[in-house]
């Protein structure tokens, strides 16, 4: 019970309520200006001598402080900075597969096969070859003959979804959608057949799907309805 | 009154004063609640002036001193055998209450690897993506709340939800109706969009804090149906909240390409899913999954697709498949269904999911006429010039075979038997060689067992067990019916012949490649000795005949399949299909086949085909032309400038 004792002689109480201090727990009879008195001397003397102390305590607490305030204030200004790497990092990143994706849609053969056949070219075929000896003479091997355009490759029995109105194809159509960018070359051989028979047919009916038409030869009389208004 | 009131406030700081002893004690409990408490202080109060002194009651502080006192160490006493049992007895119990309750396991997704070709061509890979979810039930509630609509201009919850469907069609380019029927559908859990790029995911969040996003992982395959029914297709599993394969290698590999999910754990707010910063205790990296590299050539691949898809629709045949091969390693360079799937999409209509080149074995036909020829090469008992005399048919058992020409008895060289596929011949070589060495050789080949490939749902197609053969099983095999083959093996079989007899069984898994680079080439599986190089070289130049393009007796049966420049060795095929209807062999159903390698001296490839039930029953040989000659210059083959080989098959 400590406790109870120690707090009587506390500074602060003696100072503020000398009298009341006393009358709890002295005898009540001692004249309460005198039980004033004493303390508050004592307290003055040893008061002095505790400035500097109390003083380096508030230097020391008002330091720790204002510390304590910046660090915390870096500390939230530097998590703002790090969410904002954080961001970039991932939109970065979210470009950088966006784009590893397009590029890998683009060269894939089916891609480059369609594109090429686009711009107007046609398979070599078979070439002739000319082997030349040691002595000089030479020698055709093979049928030169020039290339010929040969008809698309007749889709496959499942085409391929079209980009972007379907639910398979969701995912390239919705991907392709943030950068504005029309959907990748949809990848198969059949669907980069079928790319220019699903640009004019894309209805906006979604559900029934005009490339998932059961059979080859429906597909086949949509490609032959669709191409002359393909562009 | 200020002096009354002065009064009261001294009495009160008084007592306050006086009741402190005591109250500093129970403290600990709340000195709030302890302080209007002393009854004492009422009846002093009322009696006495200003300066009052309380009636001299000496014992009374003391002995609430010491009341307090015994109080305070009963509670004390109290305090501390709580802590005794909370620290102590049940510490075990609470910690692991108080874990449960902010502690999370966070699954660290490992990442799918990916399927390359054997030049780094990627057939399929992963990148992140979200799903879209909503709970229509709750925006309907929402929306419905009275608070939302008593302000004015607040949409109703179908105004709100049509709003949505379409901000959600704009910014993913969807269709707008289906969204907004799932969202006014009476769920609590609709999934609007399955897989979203995180770009657009995030935007479509912020534009409607009523939708969620769920993390997913898209399954990319850049050349579609190119490959499909060997690559197969993998697709997000809702059980097991990540991605798995369903068809092909992305089924067989799974475990490998998946990787192994890590986990962290880490402290969250109650109720979220926020984690608290620097609360991680325990973390295990997510291990991602093994890249797979196959022997498969896209560019390859994608010509042999696109020649056997127009010829097997030129022909009209319901199907066909084509594996290439390489000669020396057996590594398979391309294999081809004429049927396929669009991996993003396994589910259309008219998919074919399965690897028939690999699943669906069938009669081979003059093909397996190989397999007599190389016996009797072997076993020394004919050699490539010898000359037969070849009745029109002969009698096995309780069956007569014919030719599928009709003649009398011909002088046919070995060649010839082989360049004109005459089937009496075949069976008289045959009946030569003897059912024994016929068997071994036919095994040796790797007909009727698996060839190990990495491929799901391999057939090791049939042949019929050497004790059960009846006396007509003798007078099937040799010509290739009554057992069956896929084309896999059909063109391990050509293999060992190009190979100077030794058999690699094909693989189509070059090696793996670990997330940390590290590149682990798949064992080379051990080669089987099927016959000596001499047989080999023998048979190659055999085989040359069928190409050959004579005049009259002295034609094979493919000259269309030679390729200028290159010799080829190979092997027409027609079987006649089973008629179900009847159980006999129909006349009218084939299977045509065709299997062969080039340049035929030393041959860098091998290819077989399979046609199914060309109503016309062409050949394949003009199929083999048309890879070959696209092999030959991708693969840069030099040239031969030596004439054809011309031997003679028919003498008169």
């Amino acid at each position: 019970m400590s406790t109870g004792t120690l707090t009587g002689p506390r500074p602060g109480t003696t100072s503020t309520r000398p009298a009341s201090r006393d009358t709890g727990t002295r005898r009540p009879t001692v004249p309460t200006r005198a039980a004033t008195a004493s303390p508050t001397r004592t307290a003055d003397t040893r008061a002095s001598g505790i400035a500097p102390f109390v003083l380096l305590i508030m230097v020391l607490l008002t330091g720790g402080l204002v510390a304590t305030l910046w660090l915390s204030t870096a500390a939230a200004a530097d998590s703002y900075r790090l969410d904002e790497a954080r961001q970039v990092a991932r939109d970065l990143s979210e470009q950088s597969e966006r784009l590893h994706r397009d590029v890998e849609a683009a060269q894939s053969a089916p891609a480059l096969a369609a594109a090429a056949r686009a711009q107007g070219m046609v398979p070599a075929g078979e070439p002739a070859v000319l082997v030349i000896a040691p002595d000089g003479s030479s020698q055709v091997v093979g049928d030169p003959k020039p290339a010929q355009a040969v008809a698309p490759p007749p889709p496959v029995a499942v085409p391929a979804t079209p980009p972007a109105q379907n639910d398979g194809a969701q995912n390239n159509g919705a991907q392709a959608a943030t950068d504005g960018q029309p959907a990748p070359a949809p990848a198969g051989a059949a669907a980069a057949e079928d790319q220019l028979v699903a640009v004019p047919d894309a209805t906006p009916d979604t559900t029934p799907d005009p490339a998932n038409s059961e059979t080859t030869p429906d597909s086949a009389a949509a490609a032959d309805d669709a191409s002359p208004a393909a562009p | 009154m200020p002096r009354g009131s002065g009064t009261m406030s001294r009495a009160t700081t008084s007592r306050a004063t006086l009741s402190r002893p005591p109250a500093r004690g129970p403290g600990v409990r709340g000195p709030g609640g302890r302080r209007p408490s002393p009854p004492p202080p009422p009846p002093r109060q009322g009696g006495r002036g200003p300066r009052g002194r309380p009636a001299p009651r000496p014992p009374d502080p003391r002995r609430r001193l010491r009341v307090g006192r015994v109080i305070l160490v009963a509670v004390l006493l109290l305090c501390t055998l709580k802590l005794v049992e909370v620290q102590g007895l049940r510490a075990g119990d609470l910690s692991a209450d108080a874990a449960r309750q902010r502690t999370t396991k966070l699954v660290v997704p490992a990442e799918r690897g990916a399927i390359l070709d054997r030049y780094g061509t990627p057939l399929a890979f992963s990148v992140e993506a979200k799903a879209l979810v909503a709970n229509p039930r709750r925006i309907t509630e929402d929306w419905n709340d009275p608070a939302v609509r008593s302000q004015p201009g607040s949409p109703t919850p179908d105004q709100r939800k049509s709003a949505i469907a379409l901000g959600i069609g704009r910014i993913l380019g969807l269709d707008p109706g289906p969204i907004f029927a799932s969202l006014t559908s009476d769920r609590s859990y609709v999934v609007l969009a399955p897989l979203v790029d995180p770009g657009a995911a995030r935007q479509v969040r912020e534009a409607f804090p009523e939708i969620a996003e769920e993390d997913r992982e898209s399954r990319q395959y850049p050349a579609g149906d190119v490959a499909a029914t060997v690559v197969g297709s993998a697709a997000w599993n809702m059980d097991r909240q990540k991605i798995r394969g369903s068809i092909g290698l992305e089924s067989a590999l799974d475990t490998t390409l998946a990787g192994q999910d890590g986990f962290r754990v880490v402290d969250t707010a109650e109720g979220s899913d926020a984690v608290i910063p620097g609360t991680t205790r325990a973390e295990q990296p997510a291990q991602a999954g093994r890249d797979i590299v196959l022997t498969l050539d896209t560019d390859l691949q994608y010509a042999v697709e696109q020649r056997l898809r127009e010829y097997t629709a030129r022909v009209g045949a319901r199907n066909g498949s084509a594996v290439v091969l390489d000669a020396r390693t057996g590594q398979v360079l391309s294999m081809a269904n004429s049927g396929s799937f669009n991996p993003a999409s396994p589910g259309a209509p008219g998919a074919q999911l399965s690897n028939p080149s690999v699943t669906s074995p069938f009669e081979p036909g003059s093909v397996n006429k190989l397999v007599t020829m190389a016996a009797a090469l072997e076993a020394g008992v004919a050699r490539p010039e010898d000359v037969l005399q070849v009745p029109g048919s002969i009698r096995v058992a309780d069956r007569t075979i014919s030719d599928a020409w009709s003649h009398g008895t011909i002088n046919l060289t070995l060649n010839g038997v082989l360049g004109r596929s005459s089937n009496v011949g075949t069976l008289m070589t045959a009946q030569r060689v003897g059912p024994d060495r016929f068997a071994s050789m036919l095994e040796s080949l790797g007909i009727g067992t698996r060839t190990g490939i990495e491929l799901p749902g391999e057939s090791p197609g049939s042949v019929p067990a050497r004790e059960d053969w009846s006396g007509s099983t003798f007078g099937n095999l040799p010509i290739g019916q009554g057992l069956s083959m896929t084309t896999l093996q059909m063109a391990s079989m050509y293999q060992a012949v190009a190979n100077d007899g030794v058999r690699v069984p094909p693989r189509v898994v070059e090696a793996e490649v670990g997330a940390d680079g590290v590149r682990t080439p798949s064992p080379t599986p051990e080669g089987v000795r099927a016959m000596s190089p001499e047989t080999a070289r023998t048979m190659r130049d055999m085989l040359q005949s069928v190409t050959q393009d004579g005049r009259g007796g002295n034609r094979g049966t493919g000259p269309q399949a030679a390729i200028p420049g290159y010799p080829v060795a190979g092997k027409t095929g027609t079987a006649q299909q089973v008629d179900p209807g009847c159980g006999c062999y129909s006349q009218s159903n084939y299977w045509i086949t065709f299997a062969g390698m080039f340049p035929a001296q030393d041959p860098r490839y091998v290819v077989a085909l399979m046609l199914d039930r060309p109503p016309g029953g062409d050949s394949a040989a003009p199929l083999f032309h048309d890879i070959g000659a696209y092999l030959a210059q991708h693969g840069a083959v030099p040239v031969s400038t030596a004439p054809p080989r011309q031997v003679p098959l028919t003498l008169p």
